[in-house]
C-alpha cells in the first residue's frame, strides 16, 4: 500500500486517522510505504487524543521517504495510545542504503 | 501546486516510542528527523530491537536502551537522555555531545567522536548489579572524567583511537547493603592513544567483605598523564608506552605513587617517568625499557628487578625498615646514578635480597651507584644491608661501596685477596688484579716451583682493586703468583 503525493495534494482529510495497524498473515509482507509524500501534510494518528494507536507487527514494514508521520499517543505522564514497532520501520530522505528484507536477523546495513 | 522536494527527509513527530515490544524491530533513521517528546523504548521486551541512525536527528527525551537491544549511531544529531538498562550503544561515525545514563549495558566507539563531560561507567543503577562496560575502537573520546565502578561493575577498554580525559578513577563500589564488583572495575589499554590529566587507581580492603580489586592492564598504544595514584591495586604494563608526565613541565605532578600493597607490574612496553614512588607497594620490572631520568623513591617499597638489568635515576630512600632490591636469579645489573645528593630518611633501612654478586665486585649480580666511592654518604650507606647474599652465612651484613660505585656485603672481616687475570703473555708481561680490602697492602709472590717465593711488589690498595704486571713472565716456562695482604 502506497501514499504518495497524490495523496497529500488531493486527499488531505484522509490523512487523519485515530489508529493504524500493519501485519502480515503467516508466510506474507504487507508494507506501508509513504513515498515522497512531503512534509506538509503528514499522516497524523490519533487526532482526537484518544487511545488510537500505530502498530506495526511482525512480517510489516512501514517505509517513509520524504514524508512526515505524527503519532500523538500520550502526553507528559502517560502512554495512551501505542507505536509499537514489532517489524521494519524506515524513516529516510530518500532510498534506504540498505537492504530492506523483513525480519530482526536479516536487516542490517548494506548494498542494494 | 508546490511540487514535493525529492530530496528533503522524513519527519515522524510522536509522544512515546516503543521498538520490540511486540516482535523483533528494527527502525532505521536516514537523514530524517525523530522526535518523541517523552520516551523512545528501544527493547527490553522478549524480543529484540534495533535503532539504526545514518545521518539526521534523533531528539526526544529519554532513550531507554533494554537488554537485546542495540542503537547503531553512523551519524547525525543525537539529543537524548539515555538510560542504558542492558542495551548496547555502537558509535560507528558522527558527533555525539553527552552521554548520560550509563548503567547496565555497553558503548562501542568504532568511530566519530564523542564528547561528554564526564562518564560514570556506571553512574547508578540498582545497588550496582550488572555493570557497564565501553569499548573504544577507534574514533575520539574527549571526556571530562571517567570513572570506573564508582556504582557498579564497569570497564574500559581501549584498543585503539583517541581517549582525552581530564581524569580516570578505577574504584570500587560498595553500595550500602553490600559489596558488588568485587572484580573487573578494569581499564584495559592494548593499543590507541589516552592522554589523562590523572589517573587514581583504588581498590577496596574491606575487612568484612576482604579486597576488591582494581585494575589498569596496559599491553600497547600510549599512555600520558603527569600522575598515576595506585591504592591497593595493580597497574599492569607488558607492552606499550606509559609516557608519564613531562618532566619539564611539572616534576612535582609527575608522580607514580603506590601504597597500600599495590604493584606495577612493568614487563614490556616502555615505561617513561619522571618520579617512581614506592609507598608500601612494589615495582616488578620483569621486562620492557624504563625511560630515564627515573627518581625511585622506596618508602618500604619494593623493587623486584627481574631483568638482566636497569639504568635508573637516583634512589631515595624514605623513612621506615621495610623497604627491599630483591634480585632474581641470572645476571643483573642494577644502576642507580649517584644518589649522594638525595635525602634519606635517618630512620630508613633498605634490605638487599636473593643478591648473588661478587664480595669482590663485578659478579654476575650488582648493585651499583654512580661511578664512584662517592655515590652513596657514609649515612646511606649504613641504611642499606644485605641479607643472606650469595657466599656468606645466612644473615644480614652491611654494606660497602666499591671505588667503581658497586655496593657489596661486607663480610665484617678482611677479604682474602682474590687475583683476576688480566691479560696473558702475549707481550711478555703477564697483568692481573689482586681484588680486597680498600686501605690494605697488598704483596705479589711469584714462584717457579710452589716452594720458593720471591716478592715481586707490594702496593697499597686504595680502591679495593690494585693491578700487577709481571714483566718478566716471559723469562720463564711456568710461574705461579700468590697475593698476602702485608703491614
Amino acid at each position: 500500500m502506497e501514499i504518495g503525493e497524490n495523496t497529500t495534494e488531493n486527499y488531505p482529510q484522509s490523512l487523519g486517522i485515530d489508529s493504524l495497524t500493519i501485519s502480515s498473515p503467516t508466510n506474507s509482507f504487507n508494507e506501508l510505504l509513504m513515498n515522497y509524500a512531503g512534509l506538509e501534510t503528514p499522516l497524523v494518528i490519533n487526532t482526537t487524543n484518544s487511545a488510537g494507536s500505530l502498530v506495526v507487527e511482525s512480517n510489516a514494514a512501514f517505509v517513509m521517504l520524504s514524508s512526515a508521520l505524527e503519532v500523538w499517543n500520550g502526553d507528559l505522564f502517560e502512554e495512551k495510545g501505542a507505536f509499537s514497532i514489532g517489524g521494519t520501520f524506515v524513516e529516510s530522505g530518500g532510498i534506504p542504503s540498505h537492504s530492506l528484507v523483513p525480519g530482526f536477523g536479516e536487516y542490517r546495513r548494506g548494498l542494494v | 501546486m508546490a511540487r514535493l522536494s525529492r530530496a528533503g527527509g522524513s519527519q515522524v513527530t510522536a509522544s512515546y516510542l516503543d521498538l520490540g515490544n511486540i516482535g523483533a524491530a528494527s527502525y532505521d533513521l536516514t537523514n530524517s528527523t525523530l522526535q518523541v517528546s517523552e520516551n523512545e523504548t528501544i527493547g527490553g521486551f522478549e524480543f529484540p530491537a534495533i535503532f539504526i541512525q545514518d545521518g539526521g536527528t534523533n531528539m526526544g527525551g529519554n532513550l531507554f536502551l533494554e537488554s537485546s537491544s542495540e542503537y547503531d549511531f553512523y551519524g547525525g544529531n543525537f539529543v537524548c537522555f539515555v538510560f542504558f538498562n542492558g542495551g548496547v550503544f555502537n558509535q560507528w561515525g558522527g558527533n555525539i555531545n553527552d552521554l548520560d545514563g550509563p548503567w547496565q549495558g555497553q558503548y562501542n566507539l568504532a568511530g566519530g567522536t564523542l564528547t561528554t563531560g564526564g562518564l560514570g561507567l556506571p553512574s547508578g543503577g540498582y545497588y550496582g548489579e550488572g555493570g557497564f562496560n565501553s569499548l573504544q575502537t577507534g574514533g575520539t573520546n574527549i571526556v571530562g572524567g571517567i570513572a570506573l565502578g564508582g556504582a557498579g561493575r564497569g570497564t574500559y577498554t581501549l584498543t585503539n583511537g583517541t581517549l582525552m580525559a581530564s581524569s580516570l578513577d578505577v574504584g570500587i563500589f560498595e553500595s550500602p547493603i553490600d559489596v558488588y564488583s568485587d572484580s573487573g572495575n578494569t581499564f584495559i589499554q592494548s593499543g590507541g592513544y589516552h592522554t589523562n590529566g590523572a589517573v587514581s587507581i583504588n581498590g577496596l580492603n574491606n575487612g568484612y567483605y576482604g579486597v576488591f580489586l582494581s585494575y589498569y592492564q596496559l599491553s600497547g598504544g600510549t599512555l600520558a598523564t603527569p600522575s598515576i595514584s595506585v591504592n591497593v591495586r595493580q597497574f599492569a604494563q607488558s607492552e606499550g608506552t606509559n609516557d608519564e608526565g613531562v618532566i619539564s613541565f611539572n616534576d612535582d605532578a609527575a608522580n607514580f605513587n603506590e601504597n597500600n600493597g599495590s604493584a606495577y607490574v612493568f614487563s614490556g612496553g616502555e615505561l617513561i617517568a619522571g618520579t617512581v614512588s614506592l609507598t608500601g607497594a612494589t615495582f616488578v620490572h620483569s621486562g620492557g625499557a624504563l625511560g630515564s631520568p627515573t627518581v625511585i623513591i622506596l618508602t618500604n617499597g619494593v623493587w623486584n628487578e627481574e631483568t638482566n638489568g636497569a639504568q635508573l635515576g637516583q634512589l631515595q630512600l624514605g623513612a621506615g625498615s621495610n623497604s627491599i632490591i630483591s634480585f632474581s636469579t641470572g645476571s643483573s645489573v642494577l644502576q642507580f646514578t649517584d644518589s649522594s645528593g638525595v635525602p634519606w630518611a635517618t630512620n630508613g633501612l633498605l634490605t638487599v635480597k636473593n643478591w648473588n654478586g661478587s664480595l669482590y665486585g663485578g659478579g654476575q649480580q650488582q648493585l651499583v651507584f654512580g661511578d664512584s666511592q662517592t655515590a652513596l654518604t657514609t649515612q646511606q650507606l649504613a641504611e642499606v644491608q644485605f641479607q643472606s647474599p650469595a657466599g656468606l652465612a645466612s644473615g644480614t651484613y652491611p654494606a660497602r661501596i666499591l671505588a667503581d660505585g658497586e655496593v657489596v656485603p661486607d663480610s665484617g672481616s678482611s677479604l682474602p685477596p682474590n687475583i683476576e687475570l688480566l691479560s696473558g703473555r702475549s707481550n711478555g708481561a703477564f697483568s692481573m688484579a689482586v681484588q680486597g680490602n680498600a686501605g690494605q697492602n697488598y704483596e705479589l709472590d711469584a714462584s717457579t716451583d710452589l716452594a720458593h717465593w720471591v716478592t715481586m711488589s707490594t702496593q697499597s690498595n686504595s680502591t679495593g682493586t690494585v693491578n700487577f704486571s709481571d714483566n718478566g713472565a716471559s723469562n720463564y716456562p711456568q710461574r705461579f703468583y700468590r697475593a698476602r695482604a702485608s703491614d
